[in-house]
């Protein structure tokens, strides 16, 4: 026995990362962990919190609000508390703590959790942003580093703890869901991070040359550049060949159409999973980011069973193309 | 389930104000002066069908219990009078906040509604609805200091009639 985990009324799983208090409160009532009156005595917490929040953000000058204005305010503290109460592992006694500690103290805690996140998180995007991949696509740089800026400058936690303010055009090979504020924006940019460690290991002019194959100019398209680098090193691994390059002919797709027909998604996938981890062994990524490209193979064998069963798999291993005007660093 | 997991449901909202409203008669007592629980929530009430026009929501006893601490110690105020005239009171703050454009806060246009109330209405809500609230949005409106009444005599005029050059 590794560990002595106190069973919780409470499924975790259940919980929503975004509204976490609300589910949290729903879930304690259908488990019995607390009861209406408890939770009532709760909510009428919130209640004064929200009224000393109103306050403020009137400047003290008004006891009264837009209604809109005041939705907000209360998601934000909503969503505040659930970051204090998040640190819970057991998330009976987060329900419990709502009891024992009162609205207003985690409200606090939360705050400062929030804070302490929006500070490592910049410190975090500093760093990535040094190291972030060259490419001509302008999605890439102008979400992660600009749009990410834009969300830091407007971000206010104290009256709108759970807003996102940017639309992260970039979409990520896992797209980050059922989180806000400052949680979505650090998982969103710690997943950048995973495909760009996975991306700078090869050269900018391979990467181009392997989109350059899609039928669209990807520079100026929102489309996620990691999946189809992983699909063809993978690719590459599969047909013996020096997955660096990324290069795959007609005549290797051929024979790999030839070596996977038959085989199923279950047969696939551990193809899949040997290849890459003979990939991530020679490129020494990181554990996170092993993981995160891992999650994909199961939809990576889906896509190769289907290819092969109606022989397109040109559509998901790119052949790479480097375009008459080769290629122009970033 | 018994109740609703809705934060913003009135229910909740209504039973906040009228438990800080009561909590004001520890301090209105000394003065004679105290609300039910049935006149709190009728206060409630009033405020929250002025606010409703607004689009406006206040949580916690907010501008009544402002009102009540700032009048309860007025000469005009008595058991008899006290809640009929936190209503008006409810109503013309309100009205006036939005007929002044939002440009006093709260805690100045409860100010001046007592001053006026103690001072030249003497009591009387129809004066200070109907001239010292009116006049304050008035000159508002006109650009003019808050104090200026139109109605009174022209200095120019009075040195004319007294012949000083």
């Amino acid at each position: 026995m590794d560990s002595l985990e106190r069973i919780s009324r409470i499924d975790r799983s259940l919980l929503s990362g975004e509204h976490y208090l609300s589910t949290l409160l729903e879930q304690a009532y259908l488990t019995e962990v607390l009861t209406a009156p408890q939770i009532e005595a709760v909510q009428m917490a919130c209640l004064s919190v929200l009224a000393r929040q109103t306050q403020l953000y009137n400047g003290m000058e008004s006891s009264s609000v837009r209604v809109e204005d005041a939705e907000e305010i209360l998601e934000s503290v909503l969503f505040t508390i659930g970051v204090c109460l998040k640190e819970y592992g057991n998330a009976e006694d987060a329900a419990l703590a709502l009891i024992r500690e009162g609205a207003e103290a985690l409200f606090a805690r939360g705050g400062k959790r929030i804070d302490r996140m929006l500070k490592t998180t910049k410190l975090f995007h500093a760093g990535l942003v040094r190291r972030l991949m060259e490419t001509p696509n302008v999605f890439y740089r102008s979400t992660v580093e600009d749009g990410i800026n834009g969300f830091f400058q407007l971000y206010r936690p104290q009256f709108g703890a759970q807003q996102i303010h940017i639309t992260a055009d970039y979409p990520l090979l896992h797209p980050v869901a059922d989180l806000a504020g400052i949680e979505f924006i650090r998982e969103y940019i710690e997943r950048v991070d995973c495909e760009n460690q996975f991306c700078t290991c090869f050269s900018p002019v391979t990467i181009h040359a392997l989109l350059c194959g899609l039928p669209v100019d990807y520079r100026e398209l929102p489309l996620n550049l990691c999946g189809p680098v992983l699909t063809a090193a993978l690719g590459s691994v599969l047909c013996g060949k020096n997955f660096y390059s990324l290069r795959l002919s007609a005549e290797d797709l051929a024979d790999l159409k030839e070596k996977l027909n038959g085989r199923g998604k279950s047969e696939l996938l551990p193809l899949l999973q040997a290849a890459f981890e003979k990939m991530s062994l020679a490129l020494s990524l990181r554990r996170r980011t092993e993981e995160y490209l891992a999650a994909a193979l199961p939809g990576i064998a889906a896509e190769i069973e289907n290819a092969v069963r109606t022989d397109t798999l040109s559509g998901i291993l790119l052949m790479t193309r480097l375009p008459r005007d080769g290629y122009r660093p970033v | 389930m018994g109740f609703e997991l809705g934060f913003l449901n009135q229910g909740l909202i209504r039973r906040q104000a009228i438990g800080e409203i009561l909590k004001c008669n520890d301090r209105t007592a000394r003065f004679g002066l105290e609300l039910t629980e049935r006149q709190a929530a009728q206060l409630v009430e009033t405020r929250a069908f002025a606010l409703k026009t607004a689009g406006r929501i206040e949580f916690g006893g907010g501008v009544i219990q402002k009102l009540i601490y700032a009048f309860c110690d007025s000469p005009y105020l008595m058991r008899q009078n006290y809640e009929s005239t936190l209503h008006e009171l409810v109503e013309l703050f309100y009205f006036y906040k939005n007929e002044t454009e939002n440009r006093f806060s709260d805690d100045e246009l409860i100010d001046f509604m007592k001053k006026a109330y103690d001072g030249p209405c003497a009591g009387s809500l129809e004066l200070l609805a109907g001239r010292e609230l009116y006049r304050l949005a008035e000159n508002l409106r006109w650009c003019r200091p808050a104090d200026f009444d139109s109605e009174a005599p022209d200095d120019e005029e009075e040195e004319d009639d007294n012949g000083f050059s």
